[in-house]
């Protein structure tokens, strides 16, 4: 594998984007009726759809006197990746991995002290798979909480960095994710300016992380321009509907 | 009105039934808004989107390689569907139990797959068959409002028109290659049209919504080929069912079989 090269001479990666670019974002919020707040993401070839239930009553006694639960369900589609996965319900390592991540990310950023005694749901279900999973979760379910109006002190913005031959890039795909480089998924709070969670697992010279890290930022920045549009726009759709309804 | 329709929800519906409409303003043999899309899924080798009103349920095939078992070739099926039914649809289903309803619908969709006699041969990996495609069909549903029977037929059918399958080339007996120039369709000689009825008191309303099936006494599925011959009949109730009323409910199936036709037709056309 090491003949394949990852970023031609002048500077393409294998999709053709340059190393600070990252992959189109198509985005629909509000896609499913029954549930409170969804999300249809779309980062390149990664398609994921989340729905959110809540905040409502907890079915087990687990709920805290002070605060809402966060719970998160993360499932993919036999048929999102070019291997059949076998159904392991439960036991999948990855999934399992994706939904701590997703539950602690929120349980700090959403307002849970104004819930008390109450869980709010998220399901997380793959369409297709390719590269970069954890980072398109995270942004979609900030998505689907936005839209099912609750209150949350920021974004949640993430995204997944590597460096290839030296090169830092941006946003991988599967092809890249299998360069062997190591993975720094980074989620951060665009606004108030923290850090949610940073994962890496392999061994960089320092100087290397630090631009790494730095392109990571500058990636959250740009998803989250383009989400804070997207639910601006999306929000605006909403109260023109509304005030048309008003009106006849 | 809103509460009439919480406290009350049958005799709600009854008022509106007693003069032919629904509340959400549809006639008793009117169907909500159908649409089917095929290829949305790139890592599938064949997939599709169903629509009916609010429910939408998604599709993809995967396609693996195996060695048949030569004990009774006739019985073996190279195709298994399976139905999801998760929380992300609706939020009567859980996630850790499979839903029972789920099930029942995958075996009734397994077997519908046997009625479109596809040829043996068309699941045949080289020359010979001695290696065969096996395609795994699963079908989730995304969200949840009534009659997730006739979606998930119609995304049967559509992904399995859709299935493109690389040619396949042996070498020294255990070596496959897949060739991914040559893409072929499989032969799908039949159509599947279906169409659900729920039975509210003594009105039929076609193409019943969730609540709708809430409220429902009994439910029909009919399902037809093109030659209007009966794959799928299905009734569970707690009343008996009159003759006349199957009749009705094939003359409603067969006056909707050119637009489900020209549905599925157009689909695969992009």
């Amino acid at each position: 594998m090491s003949k394949l090269s990852y970023i031609s001479p002048d500077g393409l990666r294998v999709d053709g984007r340059r190393s600070n670019e990252i992959r189109r974002l198509n985005i629909k919020m509000g896609v499913s009726n029954r549930a409170d707040g969804s999300a249809y993401y779309e980062q390149g070839n990664t398609k994921i759809l989340v729905t959110v239930y809540g905040p409502r009553e907890s079915v087990n006694s687990k709920s805290l006197y002070d605060r809402a639960v966060v719970k998160c369900e993360f499932s993919m589609s036999s048929f999102s990746t070019t291997e059949r996965k076998q159904r392991q319900k439960g036991t999948d390592r990855q999934a399992t991995e994706i939904q701590n991540l997703i539950k602690q990310a929120f349980e700090s950023t959403v307002h849970v002290q104004l819930y008390p005694r109450s869980q709010i749901d998220i399901f997380v279900q793959v369409l297709q798979s390719d590269g970069g999973l954890k980072s398109a979760s995270i942004n979609a379910c900030t998505l689907a909480l936005i839209d099912a109006g609750i209150s949350m002190k920021d974004f949640v913005c993430a995204c997944n960095t590597s460096c290839i031959d030296g090169i830092p890039v941006l946003d991988l795909n599967n092809i890249e994710e299998r360069s062997g480089g190591p993975d720094l998924l980074l989620s951060i709070n665009p606004q108030l300016g923290g850090v949610i969670s940073l994962n890496m697992d392999s061994k960089v010279q320092q100087d290397l992380f630090e631009s790494v890290l730095d392109l990571g930022v500058k990636g959250c920045q740009k998803i989250f321009t383009i989400l804070s549009d997207q639910v601006k726009r999306y929000s605006t759709e909403l109260m023109s509907n509304q005030q048309q309804l008003q009106q006849s | 009105m809103e509460a009439f329709q919480k406290i009350h929800p049958l005799e709600f519906y009854r008022k509106f039934l007693q003069r032919s409409v629904r509340p959400d303003g549809r006639s008793l043999n009117d169907i909500r808004k159908t649409s089917i899309s095929t290829g949305a899924i790139t890592t599938a080798c064949g997939s599709s989107f169903v629509k009916i009103g609010n429910t939408s349920v998604i599709c993809g095939i995967r396609s693996e390689v195996g060695i048949p078992s030569f004990e009774n070739t006739d019985q073996q099926t190279n195709i298994f569907v399976n139905l999801e039914l998760g929380p992300i649809c609706s939020n009567i289903y859980s996630s850790t139990k499979p839903s029972e309803q789920a099930m029942s619908l995958s075996s009734k969709l397994n077997s519908l797959v046997k009625r479109l006699d596809i040829p043996k041969e068309d699941f045949y990996f080289d020359q010979e068959g001695k290696v065969l495609w096996y395609l795994y069909v699963d079908i989730y549903c995304l969200d949840y409002d009534g009659n997730i029977m006739d979606a998930s037929i119609l995304a049967l059918i559509s992904s399995l028109k859709n299935v493109k399958l690389p040619r396949g080339i042996i070498e020294n007996t255990n070596e496959y290659y897949k060739d991914t120039e040559q893409l072929r369709s499989l032969q799908i000689n039949h159509y599947l049209f279906p169409l659900s009825f729920s039975i509210i008191e003594d009105f039929i309303l076609s193409d019943p919504s969730n609540q709708e099936e809430q409220l429902s006494t009994s439910n029909l599925t009919i399902t037809l080929n093109e030659n209007f011959e009966i794959c799928l009949l299905s009734y569970s109730g707690i009343k008996p069912i009159s003759e006349t009323i199957l009749q009705e409910s094939f003359e409603k199936l067969k006056n909707r079989i050119e637009y489900l036709k020209s549905l599925i037709d157009s689909a695969q056309e992009h």
